[in-house]
């Protein structure tokens, strides 16, 4: 009789914005009746840093470096999509190889950051060793940015007009030899998770979001896709040279955690295809406009961040200033979501749940 | 163009040409990427157009609040709605103050028609201090209830709070460790640091609340 | 399960996967952005690194004689995007490989690169110049028939009065 008073007794239980299981600074008031989760209410605004305002104060290119640094994980899609954004203003055609090696970051950029998401899932499931094993995979496409781009994390690809670097033979090498060693483990990796037993209880018909949710909420990325949702900027609006690679836009019909963890997996590979193609056939041209003015008007962009569609909006006036940069990152729907995705859900997987939607608090707060 | 897009942007212009809004502007990028604009005449159109293009089943991307103009921070807001149908992204702009007295104009909410328009509401709501009619869910997105709204409008960078001294000590520190002194062109040209020529600029900059830090 | 235990001892097998540093040297690949520095006979203090340089990490003042200007960069502030070095005209300013930047605080402002760059007097008008590098100049000029030696000397006003009336004298010559 006692523990049956106990279960139904409704509570509210405050998780975060420091807590073990969450990776970032968010705050979840969650309305438990015994283990359900009944309501939820996020509360965020802990690293708002008031970037747009910032960018209103530097100029077009220190943008470059500023947007560069809103979120790490997405880190080249924020200065590309700015430079779309810009060149689509000033009206600058970028050349066919500065084109094909933003693709190249991109999708580089794309791998490593599925590759943690899918670690994370197995890290807070308490399935450490896998996590390591994840993780470790990952340090090869690491090590790809650091020779390359030199650097871990933000790689200074872009710049606006084109890009600031380029490969030569060597690297192609060195660059084909990883995705090799990758693309074995990956192909391990996506067994594992597709059959573990483990991984398939925990996470399966968890954090369920239908379709229709899916287009009520605006979701977009490996989170709408999970749901079988056909939202892929890359496909849906070509953006660069994406339209003349073959690759395959990855959907799964589960509709829950396990889903968007098999669509990111499962876009790992299709990356590692579009890298394959772009590096044997990068084409001769120049990099970049060097210091082209930027006349007043509007633009927008969007391109496809390993979150999904992420959206740049910029105004001038004709100075070297922007007088508005606002930029949407698809975490932004996506926290919204999470009331549906937790409902009834068990409060020992509300964290799990919080990781399938791959979040970014930097990047929504800004 | 694709026969879809064709369909979509026949759909589009056919829909909006029925209507008494003003005529919408194409325009394209490099990836043949299709632009349409549209500038309403008042923030009351909103909900017109929000109708229509919840038919178009049009997709949310974001909404952006902005002052139409550097020098006048705190008065002329404007608001953008970014949408997606199918491959072409739709902007509706919209000046939220009147024409003559450049007094703020309140703005209907689109949440009822677009659910994720909750926190873009939200966010202008309290960075740009815009009154929104019967919005589902009022409360604050990311500053706390102790903070003034529109402090987008208001917010200078701590290097112009205090005048830049904070990187005119940094950098007088920096010549001290590598010559020994500070030379005197250095003192004269650190006084205004590049960082906060904009602010100096401005014709109506915020005064700087010294009393308050204190 | 059983899927994961092969990886699992495939990877004991293989060994720690860590490197040893410090007591090894870790592995630094040579693209690496590091530290910056300036090669000060190259630079021809035009600024744009400032200008790009989102950290506000470079400081270019004259001295109070206008003989010359203090170029200053300090690490600490530097956010080691490559911006400078990227687009630097004569590469005056580039990255090396260094990592090493962690120092105790009571160093930071030490953590600097400071040259005085001294200006040379322009051989045609004597207004104070930086020399304009020949590498530059060789590329510049390549399909121009000026004395490279004498044209570097120049600022960018008598430069193009150089070159036109080099071109002048060829044209007379070569009256087609």
């Amino acid at each position: 009789m006692e523990t049956k008073q106990h279960e139904t007794k409704s509570f509210s239980l405050p998780l975060g914005p420091i807590h073990v299981a969450l990776e970032e600074p968010m705050y979840f008031k969650l309305e438990l009746e015994g283990e359900r989760v009944k309501h939820v209410d996020i509360t965020s605004g802990h690293v708002h840093r008031g970037m747009e305002l910032l960018a209103t104060k530097r100029n077009f290119f220190q943008n470059v470096v500023l947007t560069e640094r809103v979120c790490s994980l997405c880190s080249n899609s924020h200065p590309l999509t700015y430079c779309l954004a810009v060149e689509n203003l000033a009206g600058i055609q970028v050349s066919p190889k500065a084109q094909a090696l933003r693709v190249l970051a991109e999708e580089i950029k794309r791998t490593a950051s599925h590759l943690f998401n899918v670690a994370i899932l197995a890290h807070i499931i308490g399935y450490k060793s896998l996590f390591m094993h994840v993780m470790e995979v990952r340090e090869i496409m690491q090590d790809v940015k650091e020779t390359v781009y030199g650097n871990r994390m933000d790689l200074a690809a872009n710049c606006i007009g084109g890009v600031k670097y380029s490969v030569n033979l060597e690297l192609i090498e060195f660059i084909e030899k990883s995705l090799v060693r990758t693309e074995k483990h990956i192909k391990e990796i996506i067994d594992i998770y597709a059959t573990d037993k483990m991984i398939l209880r925990r996470t399966t018909n968890v954090g369920r979001i239908s379709a229709e949710d899916v287009i009520k909420y605006g979701l977009v990325g490996p989170v709408a896709r999970g749901s079988n949702v056909r939202i892929d900027t890359r496909k849906t609006a070509p953006y660069l040279i994406y339209d003349q690679l073959d690759f395959d836009m990855i959907t799964e019909t589960g509709c829950d955690v396990h889903s968007r963890a098999m669509v990111r997996l499962r876009e790992t590979l299709e990356s590692i295809k579009i890298i394959k193609q772009i590096i044997r056939n990068i084409p001769e041209g120049e990099l970049n406009t060097l210091l082209p003015h930027i006349p007043a008007g509007e633009a927008m962009a969007r391109s496809e961040a390993p979150r999904g569609e992420l959206f740049y909006y910029v105004r001038t006036d004709g100075t070297d200033m922007p007088l508005r940069l606002k930029w949407r990152v698809p975490s932004y729907m996506n926290w919204d979501a999470l009331e549906v995705m937790m409902k009834d859900c068990e409060v020992a997987d509300v964290s799990l749940i919080v990781n399938s939607i791959d979040p970014c608090v930097s990047c929504t707060e800004r | 163009m694709s026969q879809t897009r064709n369909n979509v942007f026949d759909e589009i212009k056919n829909t909006f040409a029925q209507t008494d809004f003003p005529p919408l502007t194409w325009t394209t990028n490099n990836y043949n990427n299709l632009y349409a604009w549209l500038k309403l005449e008042n923030p009351s159109q909103l909900t017109e157009a929000a109708k229509i293009l919840q038919s178009l089943q049009a997709r949310l991307c974001t909404i952006t609040a902005y002052t139409e103009d550097r020098s006048n921070a705190a008065k002329q807001k404007a608001i953008a709605y970014h949408f997606a149908i199918h491959d072409i992204l739709f902007c509706v702009t919209v000046q939220i103050y009147d024409k003559e007295t450049l007094e703020p104009l309140a703005v209907p909410s689109i949440t009822p028609y677009f659910r994720n328009a909750d926190w873009n509401e939200r966010e202008f709501m309290e960075m740009y201090n815009i009154k929104i009619i019967d919005h589902p869910n009022p409360k604050r997105l990311f500053l706390d209830e102790r903070l003034d709204a529109g402090i987008m409008t208001q917010l200078i960078p701590f290097s112009s709070m205090v005048h830049g001294t904070g990187s005119r000590n940094l950098w007088e520190q920096v010549m001290l460790e590598k010559m020994g002194y500070v030379p005197e062109s250095y003192k004269a040209a650190l006084q205004e640091p590049e960082f906060t020529k904009v602010e100096e600029t401005k014709k109506e900059a915020p005064k700087p609340q010294t009393e308050e830090k204190e | 399960m059983f899927k994961f235990l092969k990886v699992l001892v495939k990877n004991i097998l293989q060994g720690p996967a860590t490197e040893a540093f410090p007591l090894q040297p870790a592995k630094t690949p040579d693209r690496f952005r590091g530290r910056v520095t300036l090669n000060p006979d190259l630079c021809v203090g035009c600024g744009i690194c400032s200008h790009v340089c989102s950290g506000d990490a470079i400081r270019i003042i004259p001295n109070e004689e206008k003989t010359g200007y203090h170029y200053t960069v300090w690490y600490n502030s530097c956010c080691l995007c490559g911006s400078c070095t990227y687009y630097c005209p004569t590469k005056a300013i580039t990255m090396t490989n260094n990592w090493h930047n962690s120092h105790k605080q009571d160093d930071k402002f030490k953590m600097a690169e400071h040259h005085f760059i001294p200006y040379l007097k322009c051989d045609g008008c004597g207004a104070p110049i930086r020399l304009l590098p020949p590498h530059l100049a060789t590329r510049i000029y390549a399909h121009s028939p000026v004395d490279i030696e004498k044209i570097i000397r120049l600022c960018p006003s008598c430069r193009q009065i150089a070159t036109a009336e080099r071109q002048g004298e060829l044209n007379e010559s070569n009256p087609e």
